[in-house]
């Protein structure tokens, strides 16, 4: 179980982590999502052990990370550039890591190098930059991680092979109850593996909930009056966002379907159909209650 | 899956880490070992064609020594060059942000993910130069002794390889600190820069600056102190205790440091500021004093009298502030924190300038201090005229006749008095030359004398206290031999270099043993001709049997008349004495001894020589 308590991570003036306090359970697929610059990486940098906390603390399997060889060995972090040198390959990186990993599998390393159409003799910088991420996690899953850090894994994926990365994160959580965090702006992937999701801006954390709750508890409502219709009867729904096209209106109301359904049907609309929100609308409605909406940018 | 007990030690990953870097570096090392072959075979081929030119040695052994002269030093350099890239490359995880988040997520601590790189930094480059030195030494030369001819010392192979050694790791040790205090590679390498190279100059000027406003001041430069953050040039003094704490030091500072840096400064700023308030400092400082003393020149060039205190500090501040704003800007890539940054440099001027004005002031009471008799228990004079018998300069040693240390000091004051008007009129680089001269104008003359240091008429003398303390002072110029009073100024020259217990402590004439006597010359010069081109002048040289006799008669002479002070009373007779230790062509000296006319036997005999 990863614990982060009041976590604070400076870079000189600025403030990455502020404060942050959120748990993570293990054999979950943690989605984590925010704005440029809210402290997703930071994050996955404080937790991997890259960085030190300036305040606050994280615990993972209750022990403090920092230094601490023993965690770090059940945890594996792909940032969202990563390194090779200019001679690495699949087979010399895995080298060090085979070495240096306790869990280290070889034969599941030697399944995953044949699952991708990738060439473990071939220099990693002389790959795209798909490749390069598959590289990264074929070695990241072959020490069988507890832990897996992943910082844009889905950036230049083809759709192919995002479903097998996909795949393969599920089937190791299942199968090995490992437990994910994944930092993307690819909320539409997310949406496809994460079972919880955090929200995080300007360094705090707006929201962390599991992906159905999230879903369930917001809803885009739209609605169709035969006349005039006073925009004072929505005033007791816990409206998110509201928009009006003539007599068709737009909401997004959060709450529970029993709950505002009701509500709505005692205005009489001459047609109503609620809809679940993506994870992306999700994300801008909230982004925008947190004042970070595209007329606050421009 | 993950297991509840953890197996790997620090010592296995430090291992894994040093055969992963290892493996990495196979393409440095190919070249290293080919750069290797490759000059031995050059230094062999080399060492062939130039002993064909050499027809009194054997071929073979010239050969033989060249080449193992040049893969010996050859090596060494290329392992300097190897250690510099290597060390690069393995501390550039630091340096990267990308490298940083790889290497810093592994479960290996800093501190073995450090130790382990800069292990394998400096074994892939120790290695084959231990390996060349131990070739050299049992194929090559078939002596451990070996150098002489080569570089000039005998050295111990063995020894010279530990010390070649210690100074790689020397190097790479203080390379691998600033890597740690870095945050760019680049600074890492000005700073390695800065600190190998500015350090020693920073040293030498502050050693070499009292010369110039201290009347007096003996310049004692301890090459200890000024390459003692510099390892690169520790091979001018070396000091292998000195450097096994040095090596120490670092390591413990990188154990200290690596552990809480903060892994954010990749790319980015200093971790730790003091190297770079350091650095800052010493190209400031050394940019600052070289401009000053460039400026200062002027007063020289144009022989002004004045203004080259002005001048210098003109130069001083335009010239640190010019180096400091260069290297601020390079190490905050822009001016960001310029201010802020000032503080280091306003106090390094500050402090300067307290030395400076401490320096101009007579150096807390240094310039006029001279000891009281009672505080003396002897006195030495140092000049240049040296004599080494078995390796002693025999002229060095110490008079504690109370009458001569009376006589030392009551000249040394009387020099100082006579001395400080003229020498504070005199600008900073023609100071040199106040004793002896004053009317000496040529300006590089004097400034080519100062930076020699120890240049030519240099007089030093040195009181021994009862205490043990020495005092020395040393004063340019003012020397000149007892009997030749022509252009003495005055103070040192009254009494005491006349008295007999004087001659008798420091001329050769006296001090060496007559076995030393090689030969004499006899120069006769009628006092009364003007014509400095006259025939009548003649010398004649006289060697073993009749130079001891003529050693002898001249010593029954003095015993019996002793000296005069009176040039009137001299005879037209001169004598040259050489004296030498024939075992080494280093150990000559020589005396001169105007006859006085009252010499009778002397005089007789020296007719009887003369052609």
């Amino acid at each position: 179980m990863i614990e982060i308590k009041n976590l604070t991570k400076k870079f000189g003036e600025i403030t990455a982590l502020d404060n942050l306090s959120f748990n993570v359970s293990d054999g979950t697929v943690f989605g984590l999502v925010g704005s440029n610059g809210a402290g997703k990486s930071t994050l996955l940098r404080v937790l991997s052990g890259v960085f030190q906390a300036d305040g606050g603390e994280v615990f993972i399997d209750g022990e403090n990370v920092f230094e601490n060889r023993r965690i770090k060995d059940r945890c594996f972090f792909i940032c969202d550039y990563p390194f090779f040198s200019n001679a690495d390959t699949i087979e010399k990186t895995a080298f060090l890591y085979r070495s240096i990993y306790e869990s280290w599998d070889e034969e599941y390393f030697n399944r995953l190098c044949e699952t991708f159409p990738l060439n473990r003799k071939q220099k990693i910088i002389n790959m795209s930059k798909g490749m390069q991420r598959q590289s990264a996690l074929i070695l990241a899953l072959s020490t069988r991680p507890k832990y897996l850090f992943i910082d844009e894994i889905f950036d230049g994926l083809d759709p192919v092979v995002r479903s097998l990365v996909k795949k393969l994160i599920i089937t190791n959580v299942t199968d090995n109850n490992m437990t994910v965090i994944i930092a993307s702006h690819n909320l539409r992937e997310l949406e496809d593996i994460c079972d919880h999701v955090g929200l995080i801006h300007r360094g705090g954390i707006l929201l962390e909930k599991e992906l159905d709750e999230l879903k369930l508890g917001i809803h885009k409502v739209q609605l169709a009056f035969n006349g005039e219709i006073d925009e004072n009867a929505f005033n007791d729904l816990a409206i998110v966002n509201k928009s009006r096209n003539g007599n068709l209106f737009n909401l997004t109301i959060r709450g529970a379907e029993e709950d505002f359904m009701p509500k709505l049907k005692a205005l009489n609309p001459v047609f109503m159909e609620s809809l679940p929100l993506t994870l992306e609308e999700v994300f801008i409605n909230e982004m925008e209650v947190a004042g970070y909406d595209i007329n606050n940018i421009l | 899956m993950t297991s509840t007990t953890y197996s790997k030690s620090n010592f296995k990953h430090g291992l894994s880490v040093f055969l992963w870097t290892l493996r990495n570096n196979v393409a440095v090392i190919v070249v290293y070992l080919s750069l290797i072959a490759f000059d031995a075979v050059t230094s062999s081929v080399f060492g062939l064609i130039f002993s064909g030119t050499d027809e009194s040695r054997s071929l073979h052994d010239f050969a033989r020594q060249l080449a193992a002269g040049s893969m010996v030093s050859g090596t060494f350099r290329y392992a300097l060059i190897i250690g510099f890239v290597l060390c690069i490359r393995s501390f550039s995880y630091l340096h990267n942000k990308r490298r940083t988040d790889m290497f810093g997520s592994l479960p290996v601590s800093r501190r073995t993910m450090y130790f382990s790189r800069l292990l394998s930094s400096f074994i892939i480059s120790a290695v084959p130069m231990i390996i060349v030195c131990l070739i050299v030494a049992v194929f090559v030369t078939n002596n451990i002794n070996f150098g002489a001819e080569i570089i000039g010392v005998n050295f111990n192979l063995f020894e010279y390889t530990l010390r070649l050694t210690l100074i790689l790791f020397s190097c790479i040790s203080l390379f691998g600190l600033l890597s740690i205090c870095c945050g760019r590679t680049v600074d890492k390498i000005i700073s390695f820069f800065a600190i190998n190279l500015g350090a020693p100059v920073v040293m030498l000027l502050l050693m070499v600056l009292p010369a110039l406003l201290v009347m007096g001041y003996h310049i004692d430069i301890n090459w200890y102190w000024v390459v003692f953050l510099s390892p690169l040039f520790s091979v001018f003094s070396f000091d292998i205790f000195y450097w096994l704490i040095f090596c120490a030091a670092a390591l413990a500072g990188s154990f200290f440091l690596v552990k809480n840096r903060k892994a954010e400064c990749a790319q980015s700023h200093f971790a730790y500021k003091l190297p770079m308030v350091a650095v800052k400092i010493i190209v400031s400082f050394s940019a600052g004093v070289v401009t000053g003393m460039l400026f200062a020149l002027i007063a020289v060039i144009t022989y002004s009298k004045r203004g080259d205190i002005a001048l210098f500090w003109v130069g001083m501040l335009l010239g640190s502030f010019v180096a400091y704003t260069i290297i601020q800007l390079i190490f905050a890539k822009g001016f960001k924190g310029f201010l802020k940054g000032l503080i280091p440099y306003g106090a390094m001027i500050l402090c300067f300038a307290l030395y400076f004005t401490s320096l101009s002031t007579g150096f807390f009471g240094y310039e006029s201090y001279v000891p009281n008799i009672n505080e003396v228990k002897s006195v030495s004079f140092n000049s240049d005229q040296k004599l080494y018998i078995n390796g002693v300069n025999i002229l060095e040693h110490e008079i504690t006749d109370k009458k001569i240390i009376k006589k030392a000091i009551d000249a040394h004051k009387q020099e100082l008095k006579d001395a400080k008007p003229i020498y504070n009129r005199a600008n900073m680089f023609n100071r040199a030359n106040v004793g002896i001269n004053q009317n000496d104008t040529n300006a590089y003359d004097s400034v080519f004398e100062q930076y020699t240091i120890t240049g030519d008429n240099n007089f030093t003398i040195t009181y021994t206290l009862n205490d043990g303390r020495k005092i020395s002072r040393a004063y340019n110029n003012y020397y000149q031999l007892p009997d030749d009073d022509e252009s003495l100024d005055g103070v040192i020259s009254i009494g005491f270099l006349d008295t007999n217990d004087y001659k008798e402590n420091i001329s050769p004439l006296f001090i060496c043993d007559k076995k030393y006597l090689a030969d004499v010359d006899i120069n006769y010069e009628p006092a009364d001709d003007s014509d400095e081109d006259s025939d009548d002048e003649n010398y004649t040289a006289v060697k073993t049997k009749k130079a001891l006799t003529l050693y002898d008669t001249l010593m029954k002479d003095y015993k019996k008349h002793g000296f005069i002070s009176e040039s009137d009373n001299f005879s037209d007779y001169s004598l040259t004495f050489y004296f030498g230790d024939k075992s080494s062509e280093l150990n000559n000296t020589e005396a001169f001894f105007d006859v006085p006319s009252n010499y009778k036997e002397t005089l007789k005999l020296l007719k009887k020589y003369s052609i």
